[in-house]
């Protein structure tokens, strides 16, 4: 088997790996690399080695222009005797060629042959014969494009909570997050989101920037200053809130992060922070798995004196599951504590991504498009003529070359040389 | 009415592939031609049930790039289309009534898929990353070279039952009802040639979307992989074919292969990526 399709079947296999067992890095691994860097490799050196023959559409060289030679390419082949002489039964093909919608190009024979014969080229869609090469090199197109974009590329995540202003680490760029706009289906789910951003270029020391854009970017539709691209990529909570209302002993409480507040017999409640997706960890641990506040959790203190009396987990979304000092408590409905609403501090991730090879990339693409439709969806179709003098009149000898199957030239071949026959007879 | 007419084409789709298991056990000419107009009776009634569901759908603001291939059972109930509009495309070209025999089983177990979806039927609410009209050009692309991928499995099944009955002393009615192996192959090819640039393309638009969704266009992300996985086994048969020379009983079983991976790649991936997954919506 040839070297390439070892290849393919090579890299298949290990991206098929690669999604089984995700936390074994493939995809950027030096060896996966090497592969692709084969594949590339393996598309120049089959091209350079398969290139020239590409010319031999229409003979240039002087031993190939005999009639004998007009035909090495052929796959169908006619001969046509007639009573015309040869520059009658020539006119006669070129109106022919002509009426079949070919491109007809009269080659020049042999100086011997001068005069006793002539010879025609035609072909229909030959820029088909160009597919098999803009394919091949678009292929190396898109890897370099690649191979360009994880080396000079970035890309940085900010989680921006409203207001806040960060800095690009790989440019001289901040990113202010003006407004931050959720909404939501009446099922819960979330429908939309959308950031409201200012890039400024990065001032000097406790100053700002000048103004380079402002765009509400929503996903699906990124702010795009000089190819550096500002996504919409995610949201999340933070474990920071403006208030709470918390429901201890039937009374409604409104809290402020840090700030006690009392209750009756010296005790008070302070609130902390929140847990956006709360969960408990094999060996007990209590911790946010994530920042997409899947099971919002609160974390308040009943304090004394000053000193913390019990520490308490409060669920937003399931009341009765509440724990004191890490353990689940079990009392009979409603439970004495309740988290009843909070506005929490959300932010949004703004990704921030450089790829100076996606340009190579997509002109890769468009021509590895142009090359399969043109190698795939055109059927070239080549006709060779040489008009022979004979004793009688002349020979017309038909040379038929498709790029496809000859199968699928067979019937349209015969149903041309008929055509030239009945011309001829 | 949407559900009417989903219900009409569901089953014209059961009694076209009745009649075509008829059409091959009875070798009556005129059962192949009832089965053809219950294909087009069902793909009609399957285009107005989808206009219907799409026209419902789109009363909502944030669907007004909804289109009827947003979960489970519509992203099912439009491969059937697609696989049925693709059968007639081939059967009109080709004149084979026989491949319906191998083909409308397979759409019947598509539609059949989206009819049991085990997420629900009914129209879904698009995550924030749907609402984009790529969903309208990426998918459908895939769709239509996915369907000539079912295609090209179900001739490479015909050739390969086909072989076995040339081989066998008591060759079956099938037998005198397939066409000569020769054409079979020819016919898994073109069906594969014409598909790999679509097949390219839908994988280089979903490229474009991730560009504008993500920041990327390649991420690896499991879906983007088989989808890789996919092209790079259509390209080894195309180069098994063109270069190598591989002819018949080898690529029929590429083929079957080809639409293994392909089926991998539309609804096994989904467990193994949170991006492309049905279970990343919930199927809903």
């Amino acid at each position: 088997m040839r070297f390439n399709i070892w290849l393919f079947t090579i890299i298949a296999a290990a991206s098929i790996f690669g999604t089984f067992f995700p936390k074994i890095e493939v995809y950027h691994s030096v060896w996966f690399s090497t592969l692709l860097g084969l594949m590339a490799f393996d598309v120049i050196a089959c091209k350079l080695r398969r290139g020239p023959l590409l010319i031999h559409g229409v003979p240039k060289r002087e031993e190939e222009r005999s009639v004998e030679r007009l035909f090495t390419q052929s796959r169908l082949w006619a001969s046509l005797p007639t009573r015309l002489p040869v520059e009658s039964a020539s006119e006669a093909v070129r109106l022919w060629l002509a009426s079949l919608g070919l491109r007809v190009h009269e080659e020049p024979v042999r100086a011997g042959e001068s005069g006793n014969a002539s010879a025609f080229f035609a072909a229909r869609h030959r820029i088909q014969r160009w597919g098999d090469m803009v394919l091949h090199i678009s292929i190396v197109a898109i890897l370099g494009g690649g191979l360009m974009g994880a080396l000079y590329g970035f890309d940085e995540i900010l989680p921006l909570p409203v207001g806040e202003t960060m800095r690009l680490k790989n440019r001289p760029l901040e990113v202010t997050l003006e407004d931050f706009d959720i909404q939501y289906y009446p099922s819960g789910a979330v429908s939309r989101y959308a950031s409201e951003i200012t890039v400024r270029s990065a001032g000097a020391a406790g100053q700002a920037g000048a103004e380079l854009a402002r765009k509400r970017i929503v996903v699906n539709d990124p702010l795009d200053i000089d190819r550096i691209r500002f996504y919409q990529a995610s949201w999340g909570m933070t474990p920071l809130f403006h208030s709470a209302i918390l429901r201890i002993g039937g009374r409604d409480i409104a809290v402020r992060p840090g700030e006690e507040v009392p209750l009756a017999g010296g005790l008070s409640v302070r609130a902390n922070r929140i847990a956006p997706t709360f969960e408990l960890t094999p060996d007990g641990r209590m911790r946010s798995a994530d920042h997409e506040g899947r099971n919002p959790a609160l974390q308040i203190d009943f304090v004394e004196n000053g000193q913390v009396k019990a520490a308490v987990w409060l669920m937003l979304n399931r009341p009765e599951a509440y724990r004191i000092n890490g353990e689940r408590v079990s009392t009979a409905p409603p439970p004495p504590f309740l988290w009843v609403a909070v506005d929490p501090i959300l932010f949004s991730g703004v990704q921030v991504g450089y790829d100076p090879g996606a340009p190579l990339f997509w002109l890769g693409a468009i021509c590895l498009m142009a090359g399969l439709c043109s190698h795939f969806y055109l059927h070239q179709r080549r006709l060779r003529v040489a008009v022979v003098a004979t004793a009688n009149g002349s020979d017309v000898l038909i040379g038929g070359w498709n790029s496809r199957t000859p199968s699928e030239f067979e019937n349209e071949f015969e149903a041309w040389v008929e055509r030239l026959r009945r011309q001829v007879a | 009415m949407e559900q009417t007419f989903f219900g009409a084409a569901f089953t014209s789709y059961s009694v076209a592939m009745s009649l075509f298991f008829g059409y091959v056990i009875t070798r009556r000419e005129s059962l192949s031609r009832v089965a053809g107009y219950a294909v087009w009776t069902g793909v009609i009634t399957h285009i107005v049930s989808l206009v219907l569901r799409t026209l419902a759908a789109r009363v909502v603001e944030e669907h007004r790039f909804y289109v009827p291939w947003s979960n489970w059972f519509e992203s099912f109930s439009f491969f059937t289309l697609v696989i049925a509009i693709t059968f007639l495309i081939i059967e009109w070209r080709r004149g084979m009534p026989i491949l319906g025999a191998f083909v409308s089983p397979v759409f019947f177990a598509t539609m059949t898929t989206a009819v049991y979806s085990p997420f629900g039927t009914q129209i879904p609410l698009l995550a924030p990353a749907l609402q984009s009209y790529w969903m309208a050009i990426h998918v459908p692309v895939m769709f239509i070279s996915y369907a000539a991928f079912a295609l090209a499995f179900a001739v490479g099944l015909a050739y390969l039952i086909q072989e076995r009955q040339l081989k066998s002393k008591h060759p079956t009615s099938i037998s005198f009802r397939l066409p000569p192996l020769e054409d079979l192959d020819q016919l898994i090819y073109r069906i594969i040639r014409m598909a790999f640039p679509i097949l390219t393309l839908g994988v280089l638009l979903g490229a474009r979307w991730a560009y504008d969704a993500w920041g990327r266009y390649w991420g690896w992300d499991p879906k983007e992989t088989w989808a890789l996985i996919t092209w790079l086994i259509y390209l080894i048969y195309l180069h098994m074919r063109l270069v190598v020379g591989w002819r018949g009983r080898k690529t029929a079983y590429l083929s079957l292969l080809g639409f293994g991976v392909v089926l991998f790649t539309y609804v096994g991936v989904n467990y193994l990526s949170s991006l492309h997954g049905f279970l990343s919506n919930q199927g809903r």
